[in-house]
């Protein structure tokens, strides 16, 4: 009886792997094989509202499905029949078409498409929906929050009208910031006016806040090192500017040939970016980390209907005025 | 509980008193091949007309406890060595030192064993466990020159992604999970050649034993499987050599008698072309590599043993372009082995290694590549003991502990140089416990890892059972079931989605993670016949608790670069043998499901593979001839599709720069991650090797032919170029070997 249990086993085995074997043969040897999956074209849409620029713009392309990667001769493509709107409470803006000119040709060829408004004046604490119309690609949304204004102040009132050369960071900015910022960039600006010839022009030049050890003689503007984007932690932000930094760009300006150099103002600006702004522009720079050990590169998009970005940005500033013999000026 | 202080208070009785037990009545010694000296492992040791028997373990010792008084019959046999017979007279109180030297069978007659187990994994009862001795590691056709880890992919369970790599995974875990130790000594990047071999030549193996789940209390420190791989000791009775040649490499072991009863072996391989690689591989490859291996052995006439080993290797990818990266990998490992009775009935087996691998990447003029190097410097103890009581009941116990040390030096993708460094110890002990009653077998134990100590301060995952049930069903079929935890604190890193990775960078798991863990359960019927059918039926489940994954939630440098992610596997495993005449049939089928969930992401990772079948014919109609097919079947692993290309922005400067006339880089789109398939993959090897002597020399002349009907295995598939690369075509290759 046991011998009849245990044949009767070695059969059912046999049969297993028989029958598995069949099975996956007949259903496995068939070699099809598509490496690429379904291309659906979609819009591809990237907009930052810029309250610190004279118009928004929406950029509009497609995805692109060439034969081959990399082929040139296949690449985005503006979408012809799109349609922009932003609305804003109860205000709609439907965005006029335009052409922008494509900096660098060397891998897509064509300027750009895109849509812009010039009517959009208040950002502040706004939520604002965009909504791009395809009757080819569809329909893309996306939405954002624009930061509240934030309250600001700085400290160094002497040290920016009398500078002097020491590391120590006298100058100092400090704010607390929105609820919907999830970064921020503090920067300080050196605004002049500049004579070369008989023309007179108005320059900013920015303040670093440190130098790159490299050896000897490193404090020089070219060695600076500037502010980054930085996440909304505590609500509060700072930014301390170190006094040689500050002579160095004094310097820079100095000794850039100009005949007349008059410094006018120190300009403190605070950018506040909203959350889906401050992951994109992380993630598509290897996630701002100077520690990270990953090596792949993820791509974010809050674009529905769609990929690319919806994003924006808060700005402002608070002026602190040079004092006419402001003893850098070259007269 | 109770149940616990009585077990524990059982053991130590015992062995606190082993000395008393000096009185009673043993036959212990240790099993030789009488014609080169070396022990024989796991030889079966009976009393004729008794039911006392036990097995050697492997260092080749036994010990049969209270041996009632009187003249016995004592039986040893082993898979390839004549049967012996002794009668000894047991006198009360009175050990009897009792060795065997066991008479080869001559090649002649001695049978192809595909898996020579038989009495280890009864005895052993554990669902998971394969051995293959050397002459299993050679019986697969080769790709240029044989390998220990391609002949591991016969196995059920374990799958590799490539022709071209070694790398294994084995039920669902990732391909640093695997255990591998040579002579007890861990070997952290075991591979030649970006992987294409494992740095293990087979003719310095004596036995591989791989546990692919559910292993015993004596491992830790790995959560998928143990590839524990013993070298070979020098002959003791004269000097012998062998010498190979390939397309690839040559090759040449020398071993020997030494002074104080010591033996040798020295065995040396160096790559000596690379114009093979760039035909396996389909694309200039210029690789070098050797390595060497000594070991020195020597036993006293007791039953003492000891063994000093050292492998050296290296590889070096250097492209005579000087714009081009130069590539380097150097392994050291050396360790010394000791075993023997402690007490008369505490047998002590004791490593005590050093293992270091240093791996570079130069790039030379090359501006697009930066440098990188990581580095494993290791010294270990691993020590077990075996308590005898009498031949139902065994118990073990040990500790391990190692102080790892890992360095990894890369610049990272925003440019910054960073340097890893982490002390990572791995402290370990355990204990098992072994018994029979009738027909069930037991083998439990408990393996405690108190190396989480030294991670952020806590003691996590530090008991970890182990345990192995086994039933005589019917016949010769045995049920079984295993359940085992496991935990790992050292990964490696590298993007989860490359084919071949250049570097294997060894990283202590994060502070801020725990470790690694899973949970194996197994259930299983197995029949093994000595020289017949022998059958197997797994179901295996396994769950991984915590694994490290990329933190897709990942937006900046506030945001840890891992998570702990979960996964599960699991699968049924089917191994037959049969063998009749000269024909001897091996076949395992494996059915196999594994994903991992990374936060709200669920997907196969890429090593993922459903189905797999290998068959092995082995045809022996002259017994200098043998002709050996191997059809392997393997449905296809997942991939990630592209679904489109977009123009990506970048945003300049922190925005300095206004975003509007950015020309952004060409962005693959990607569909679900792993959701689709390559096509299946399948293959048909062919080898025939024939033997002939001429005295002193016998020369072995195989010929091997890999994917014999050119099949088109996709390998992958290129996004940037929308190439498709193959893997290894139609492969001929010529293996000589000459033996004195």
């Amino acid at each position: 009886m046991t011998r009849t249990r245990s044949v009767i086993l070695d059969y059912f085995l046999v049969l297993c792997v028989v029958g598995l074997s069949s099975v996956v043969l007949s259903v496995g040897c068939r070699n099809s094989f598509e490496p690429k999956g379904p291309f659906v074209e979609k819009l591809v849409v990237y907009s930052i509202l810029s309250p610190d620029q004279p118009a928004q713009f929406v950029r509009v392309h497609r995805t692109y499905d060439p034969p081959s990667f990399d082929s040139p001769m296949h690449a985005s493509a503006a979408v012809e029949d799109a349609m922009a709107v932003i609305r804003e409470s109860s205000l709609t803006y439907v965005l006029a078409d335009t052409i922008l000119t494509r900096l660098d040709k060397s891998r897509y060829k064509e300027d750009i498409k895109a849509f812009f408004t010039t009517s959009i004046q208040s950002f502040h604490g706004k939520t604002f929906e965009l909504t791009i119309t395809s009757p080819s690609l569809g329909i893309a949304r996306s939405s954002i929050t624009i930061p509240t204004k934030p309250s600001m102040s700085y400290e160094g009132h002497s040290a920016l009208d009398n500078p002097e050369p020491s590391p120590n960071p006298r100058i100092r900015f400090s704010a607390v910031l929105s609820s919907q910022t999830a970064g921020y960039l503090i920067r300080m600006l050196l605004e002049c006016e500049v004579q070369r010839g008989d023309k007179w022009e108005v320059r900013r030049v920015e303040v670093p806040i440190g130098f790159k050890l490299v050896g000897e003689g490193n404090i020089v503007y070219e060695n600076g090192i500037f502010p980054k984007m930085t996440r909304n932690q505590s609500m509060n932000a700072a930014q301390g500017f170190p006094n040689n930094a500050y002579l160095s760009t004094l310097s820079k300006v100095r000794n850039e040939g100009f005949e007349k150099v008059i410094f006018k103002k120190v300009v403190f600006t605070l950018m506040q970016a909203e959350r889906n702004l401050y992951a994109y522009y992380n993630i598509a720079n290897a996630f701002q980390d100077p520690a990270s050990i990953r090596v792949d590169q993820p791509a974010y998009s809050n674009i529905q209907g769609g990929y690319g970005l919806f994003g924006g940005y808060a700005i402002d500033s608070i002026v602190h005025r040079l004092p006419d013999n402001f003893g850098f000026n070259v007269q | 509980m109770s149940l616990k202080i009585s077990y524990l208070s059982t053991f130590l009785a015992l062995t606190l008193s082993s000395h008393s037990w000096g009185q009673s009545s043993d036959i212990r010694g240790v099993v030789i091949d009488s014609l080169t000296g070396q022990r024989i492992p796991f030889a079966n040791i009976v009393i004729v007309h008794s039911s006392k028997g036990t097995a050697a373990n492997e260092v080749g010792f036994y010990l049969l406890a209270n041996v009632p008084a009187g003249t016995h019959l004592v039986a040893v046999s082993a898979v390839g060595y004549e049967r012996v017979v002794q009668e000894i007279m047991v006198q009360e109180g009175k050990v009897v030192d009792l060795h065997f030297r066991l008479k080869p069978i001559s090649i002649e007659i001695e049978e192809i064993v595909v898996t020579a187990q038989s009495g280890k994994e009864l005895k052993e009862i554990h669902t998971s466990v394969h051995i293959l001795d050397q002459q299993d590691l050679k019986l697969a056709p080769v790709v240029a020159q044989a390998d220990v880890f391609h002949s591991l992919k016969l196995l059920p369970g374990i799958v590799s992604t490539s022709d071209v790599s070694s790398k294994f995974y084995v039920r669902g875990g990732a391909g640093d999970q695997n255990l591998v130790l040579l002579d007890g000594m861990k070997i952290y990047n075991p591979f030649h050649a970006l992987g294409v071999y494992s740095l293990f030549d087979p003719d310095i193996v004596r036995r591989v034993e791989i546990h692919t789940g559910a292993f015993p209390p004596g491992y830790g420190s790995r959560l998928s499987s143990v590839v524990n791989i013993s070298a070979q000791d020098g002959r003791t009775d004269r000097f012998a050599g062998r010498a190979s040649f390939t397309l690839l490499s040559s090759k040449l072991q020398l071993e020997g008698p030494a002074i104080l009863g010591l033996s040798w072996l020295v065995n040396a391989r160096k790559s000596i072309s690379a114009h093979t690689f760039n035909q396996l591989l389909k694309q200039e490859t210029p690789i070098y590599f050797y390595d060497v291996f000594v070991k020195v052995s020597g036993q006293t006439k007791g039953e003492m043993k000891y063994d000093v080993s050292y492998l050296v290797s290296g590889d070096q990818l250097s492209y005579g372009n000087p714009e081009s990266p130069r590539y380097e990998w150097i392994n050291k490992a050396g360790g010394l082995n000791i075993s023997g009775l402690l007490a008369s009935r505490l047998f002590v087996m004791a490593t005590i290694y050093s293992s270091v691998f240093n791996a570079k990447r130069d790039p030379r003029s090359n501006t697009e590549v930066t440098p990188t190097s990581t580095s494993v410097k290791e010294v270990g103890v691993r020590a077990q003991a075996t308590h005898y009581t009498d031949e139902s009941d065994l118990y073990f116990f040990g500790f391990e502990s190692s102080f790892p040390q890992l360095e990894f030096n890369l610049v990272n993708n925003v440019g910054n140089h960073l340097r890893l460094y982490n002390l990572a110890p791995e402290l370990a002990a355990w204990l098992r416990y072994q018994t029979t009653n009738g027909d069930l077998q037991f083998d439990g134990g408990i393996h405690s890892e108190l190396g989480s100590l030294f991670h952020g301060g806590m003691l996590r995952d530090v008991l970890q059972p182990r345990l192995s049930l086994s039933y005589l069903v019917v016949g010769d079929w045995r049920a079984k079931a295993s359940y085992g935890r496991f935990s790992q604190n050292l990964i490696t890193v590298s993007n989860e989605d490359d084919l071949i990775s250049i570097f294997d960078a060894w990283i202590r798991v994060p502070e801020y993670l725990e470790y690694e863990h899973a949970d194996h359960v197994i259930f299983g019927f197995d029949r093994t016949v000595a020289q017949g059918t022998s059958a197997s039926l797994q179901v295996y489940y396994k769950y991984f608790g915590s694994i490290v994954t990329y933190n897709q939630a990942k937006v900046d440098a506030f945001d840890p670069d891992y998570v702990s992610g979960s996964g599960i596997a699991y699968g049924v495993e089917v191994l037959w043998r049969w063998k009749y005449f000269f024909v001897d049939l091996y076949a395992t089928y494996a059915w196999g499901h594994s994903s991992v969930h990374n936060g709200n992401i669920k997907y196969y990772p890429r090593y993922d593979r459903r189905h797999h079948l290998n068959v092995l014919l082995v045809l022996t109609p002259l017994s200098k001839l043998e002709v050996t097919m191997r059809w392997e079947y393997g449905s296809g692993f997942p991939f990630t599709q592209s679904i489109g290309l977009l123009e990506k922005l970048k945003l300049g400067d922190n925005l300095r720069e206004p975003y509007q006339h950015e020309s952004g880089e060409p962005y693959i789109i990607l569909g679900p991650k792993n959701a689709a398939r390559l096509p299946a993959y399948h293959r048909l090897d062919v080898s025939a090797q024939y033997s002939l002597s001429a005295q002193p020399f016998r020369i072995t002349v195989g010929v091997h032919v890999i994917n014999v009907y050119d099949q088109p295995n996709v390998f992958y598939y290129d996004r940037k170029t929308g190439q498709q690369v193959n893997m290894l075509g139609f492969f001929p290759s010529l293996v000589t070997t000459i033996e004195f």
